[in-house]
């Protein structure tokens, strides 16, 4: 196999792949990445992982049609550092590759393709329209929350719901540690969903989304199918598998009685829980408190070792008085995914999870449990 | 038919019962009657033995002797002039105390015993054969004699298990070896089959007594220990690690004057040791732990070979420190590399020349090892002071050294995602991240249990945990020691547990695994105080919240756990047995590379 690619689609091309093919085993076949002719103009480029398939094709000049498996690792690093000229990638007798640049020229490692793993090809049965931008939003605003702890199977991904209304379709996004939850809701256009249906989309999948997006087109058909979720777009599409567990009830922890409410300017908050948490030892769960009294909001944190911190912001309350402590951590990453100049933060009680909202935005909501000291 | 009867055994039946726990051989007998010497203030004990002691033992001091009355209550059950009330159980001074070996003895051998208190003008002999005790005046020296013979003989079953004569005499040179390690200023022989085998003259120093007990050979170049903290004093003899050898017995460990088995404080004086003992050797070591007899139980074994302190941890940690700092200032600290350990000649004679004493000029380069590998440990309680050394114009003034620590270390970096390397003045020091942050949030836990409380998450998903069954039943019990380690952990459905809300420090890890461990240690040994339940619960909960071995740290991370381990005490001994912190005096590594 021979062909050559404009620098650009070849790197497009490899950049969302570079996460997938296995890093530490090298001499696995899925460390090596299929790149086949298909006709005589574009390269279609194959990367598998036990949980995420990725293929996409890019534009190119094929000489000699065919295919080549070629090692991961080594193809990411050459193609870093290729100089600005046309790639020409051609296959040698020992399943290894010339890869050619202006006058660079590197000899990448590889396999026979046929023993590459068959490709997952996607059988989606139900499909929904969504915006590039909401699974990119997907994937920021909620995907921190998912847990990597693996004694928790069901929460290591992002739970993705749709519910088909008339004509169009509400998609929610939710992940959670068991400490915090992120929730995102979002309507959308086009489902050919006849039911509603909800999948955990694993966290590997989650990570690799975000790189298969990158100079995608602006709607993505996300599919569905037996055991995985499909990702496409006009050049290819990202396959992830599905945790087959249930996903907890997480509509029974959201609160809706609140006994304290107060809107903070979100920017000014995450910096005071910021300065107030330098004295604790990043060796140590971070706890910040928080007091809210008439018209301020003190935000406190000390560590019996290096010290005590007090910082307060001026806000617009006039309730009940309220002390609670966070996991700064959790509290940081609310407020960093959420969107928006202010936040509401929303209290039923001390052992019930705060909700911290943008007041303008209802379709994303974080959750976080408080602390009890 | 006759249907069987409870009825009350006669005495010597009884006293053969407890003789099978208390006399196991004709050693035990040697340590029985050797340790009543001891307890009489004997300067001098002779041992005879015949055809390995099960012919004849025969012990005889110089101490307090007995009354005739004493001599006669002596050899009934339960007799002791050593404690009397309940109070002293708690406090034993001495070795005996059970008032039973002399009965136990007597009831399985033809015993026979001549005292005379030192200023009675005649003494007593006592004989006891097959349950009847016979006393007569009889003229002998100030002292005890007593002799046991034909052990077991009416006793079959007992005798068909006795090992050969070699073992048996081995076992009585043992026991006799570990008192007289215990108590050097005493003259202590062993005649066996008529020979001289151990004659162990008097010594003012343990260390004489560790050499003849050991011999040079074996124990190498010894240091001596001395410090201690918190009551517990700590001393005792450390052989050459170079000499180590796969024989645990080598390390022993006498607790109050008592020669007794103790894995966990075994382990640390191993630990104590750190790279300089290569894995599963012993070096010699001679640990005598004396603390308030009131901390320590040893009524918890018939043979009193075990004891239980009221709080292991701490003493195996003292133990750690204490042995820990003297192997820093040991003569062979700065001479013996891992890789290759220093011929033995060369390897003394550097040490010699490393000695703080010494009365030659020093060379730099030892001084300089010596004086950085001041361990983070507390300072022993009396530290020699350091030498004056004039003449050493090069080496950093003594006042700015002091303790080192860890926050001032140059952190280089973690490998294998396991161990922390770092630099410090004249040292490298290797840190196991995962013990040292568990021994670092242990001591945060325990203080925020004595403070305010140990903080606690409630998880928005009560999580459902499976027991085993026999544990499933000990949950309420329990209850009380998670909650106060900062679990809402309350009963589910038979075998499982629903769990509401965790210590924070678990930093979002699964609860599942923590709260089985955490309710195995909560509701082990019944008799097991709730303190040291609390401890073993908040032990657990510090080893879960702690980073793992295999887990990447940024330099923030390491350099944050660096810093807390300065605040901590026994930052050096994880509770596992394992080492947490190795130091390493920079010369001693250049030295791997003949530099
Ligand atoms: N060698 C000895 N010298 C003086 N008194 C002795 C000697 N051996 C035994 N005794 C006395 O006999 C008592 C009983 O001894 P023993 O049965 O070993 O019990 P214990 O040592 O536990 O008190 C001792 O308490 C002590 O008073
Ligand atoms: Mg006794």
């Amino acid at each position: 196999m021979e062909f050559t690619a404009a620098k650009k689609d070849f790197t497009t091309a490899l950049g969302k792949a570079q996460g997938i093919p296995e890093q530490k085993n090298l001499s696995s076949v899925m460390a090596n990445v299929l790149l086949e002719s298909v006709g005589t103009d574009a390269v279609r480029l194959t990367a598998q992982s036990y949980e995420v398939t990725l293929v996409t094709t890019f534009p190119a000049k094929v000489a000699i049609e065919g295919r080549m498996a070629l090692s991961g690792r080594s193809l990411f690093d050459a193609t870093r550092m290729l100089p600005d000229a046309p790639v020409s990638l051609k296959g040698l007798p020992n399943h290894w590759a010339d890869l050619v640049a202006g006058r660079t020229e590197y000899k990448v490692p590889g396999i026979l393709p046929d023993n590459m793993p068959d490709r997952q090809e996607p059988q989606t049965t139900d499909e929904v329209k969504v915006p590039r931008e909401m699974l990119l939003e997907m994937v920021e605003r909620v995907g921190f929350a998912m847990s990597s702890d693996e004694g928790r199977p069901n929460l290591n991904g992002i739970f993705l719901k749709v519910d088909p209304l008339a004509g169009n379709a509400r998609v929610e996004a939710v992940a959670t540690d068991g400490h915090r939850l992120a929730r995102l809701v979002r309507q959308v256009g086009e489902a050919q969903a006849p039911h509603a249906f909800g999948v955990i989309v694993h966290r590997k999948g989650v990570a690799e989304l975000k790189r298969f997006l990158d100079e995608a087109d602006t709607e993505v058909a996300a599919g569905f199918q037996r055991n995985a979720v499909v990702f496409r777009v006009s050049s290819g599409y990202l396959l992830v598998r599905q945790i087959e567990l249930d996903y907890p009830d997480y509509q029974r922890v959201v609160p809706t009685d609140f006994k304290w409410k107060f809107t903070v300017d979100r920017t000014e908050f995450a910096r005071a829980v910021q300065r107030a948490a330098v004295v604790i030892s990043a060796d140590k769960t971070p706890l910040v408190r928080l007091k809210l009294e008439g018209g301020r909001l003190q935000v406190l944190a000390q560590d019996p070792e290096r010290g005590d911190a007090h910082t307060e912001i001026d806000i617009q309350y006039s309730g009940e008085p309220l002390e609670i402590s966070y996991n700064n951590r959790y509290l940081l990453d609310a407020l960093g995914a959420l969107p928006g100049h202010d936040v509401l933060l929303s209290v039923k009680d001390l052992s019930s999870a705060t909700t911290v909202a943008n007041p303008s935005d209802e379709g994303v909501l974080q959750l976080i449990m408080p602390v009890r000291v | 038919m006759d249907s069987p009867r409870i009825r009350v055994l006669p005495q010597h039946l009884v006293n053969q019962i407890a003789a099978g726990e208390v006399v196991e051989n004709a050693a035990s007998v040697v340590k029985e009657l050797v340790e009543n010497a001891i307890d009489a203030g004997a300067a001098r004990v002779t041992v005879e033995a015949e055809r390995g002691g099960l012919d004849l033992v025969r012990v005889t001091d110089d101490g307090c002797g007995m009354t005739p009355d004493e001599a006669i209550l002596a050899i009934e059950r339960h007799a002791t002039s050593k404690i009397a009330s309940a109070e002293d159980l708690a406090a034993i001074r001495t070795l005996g105390f059970r008032g039973e070996a002399l009965p136990s003895i007597a009831s399985v051998a033809t015993f026979e015993m001549a005292t005379r208190t030192r200023d009675a003008d005649a003494g007593t002999r006592v004989s006891a054969a097959g349950g009847t005790v016979r006393s007569e005046p009889a003229a002998c020296p100030p002292g005890t004699s007593i002799s046991v013979r034909d052990l077991f003989r009416d006793v079959p079953a007992r005798l068909k298990f006795q090992k050969g004569e070699r073992t048996q005499s081995a076992a009585i040179r043992d026991v006799l070896d570990r008192i007289a390690l215990a108590n050097p200023r005493v003259h202590m022989s062993l005649i066996s089959n008529g020979r001289r085998a151990v004659e162990h003259l008097p010594c003012e120093r343990l260390a004489d007594r560790v050499a003849v007990v050991f011999g040079r050979e074996a124990s190498g170049e010894t240091a001596d220990v001395a410090g201690g903290r918190d009551g517990v004093r700590v001393t005792g003899v450390l052989g050459e690690p170079s000499r180590a050898k796969p024989d645990p017995s080598r390390v022993v460990l006498l607790v109050n004057g008592r020669p007794v088995f103790d894995l966990a404080i075994r382990r640390a004086v191993a630990s104590a040791y750190g790279v300089l003992l290569p894995q599963g050797s012993w070096p010699v070591a001679v640990v005598r732990v004396d603390l308030d007899p009131a901390d320590v139980d040893v009524n918890v074994h018939p043979r009193k070979s075990e004891v239980r302190f009221r709080s292991p941890r701490e003493v195996a940690g003292i133990v750690f420190g204490v042995i820990a700092e003297a192997v820093a200032s040991a003569p062979w600290s700065a001479s013996t590399t891992v890789a290759s350990p220093a011929p033995a000649g060369g390897a003394s004679a550097e040490g010699r020349m490393g000695g703080a004493s010494a009365g030659g000029p020093i060379d730099p380069a030892w001084t300089g090892a010596r004086e950085a590998i001041a361990l983070p440990w507390p300072a022993p309680v009396e530290a020699p002071p350091p030498p004056l050394r004039d003449h050493d114009l090069f080496a950093t003034p003594v006042a700015s050294r002091g303790r080192m620590r860890f926050a001032d270390l140059r952190y280089v970096g973690q490998v294998a995602n396991t161990v922390l390397v770092c630099e410090g003045d004249g040292v490298v020091v290797f840190v196991d991240q995962h013990a040292a942050h568990e021994r670092v949030n242990y001591e945060r836990l325990w203080r925020g249990l004595s403070g305010g409380g140990i903080a606690s998450e409630p998880l928005m998903f009560p999580e459902v945990v499976r027991l085993p069954p026999d544990e499933a039943g000990r949950v309420e019990d329990a209850v009380p020691s998670l909650a106060r380690a900062g679990f809402e952990v309350e009963p589910w459905s038979g075998d499982s547990v629903a769990v509401r809300a965790v210590p924070a420090v678990l930093r979002g890890r699964s609860a599942a695994a923590v709260v089985r461990e955490c309710l195995a240690a909560a509701s082990d040994g019944s008799e097991a105080s709730g303190d040291s339940r609390i401890r073993k619960v908040v032990a657990t909960v510090a080893c879960h919240a702690s980073v793992r071995a295999g887990d990447p740290l940024d330099e923030r991370e390491a350099r944050a756990l660096l810093a807390s381990m300065d605040g901590i005490d026994l930052a050096g001994y994880c509770p596992h047995g394992r080492q947490s912190v190795v130091v390493h005096p920079l010369p001693a590594v250049l030295r791997w590379f003949g530099r």
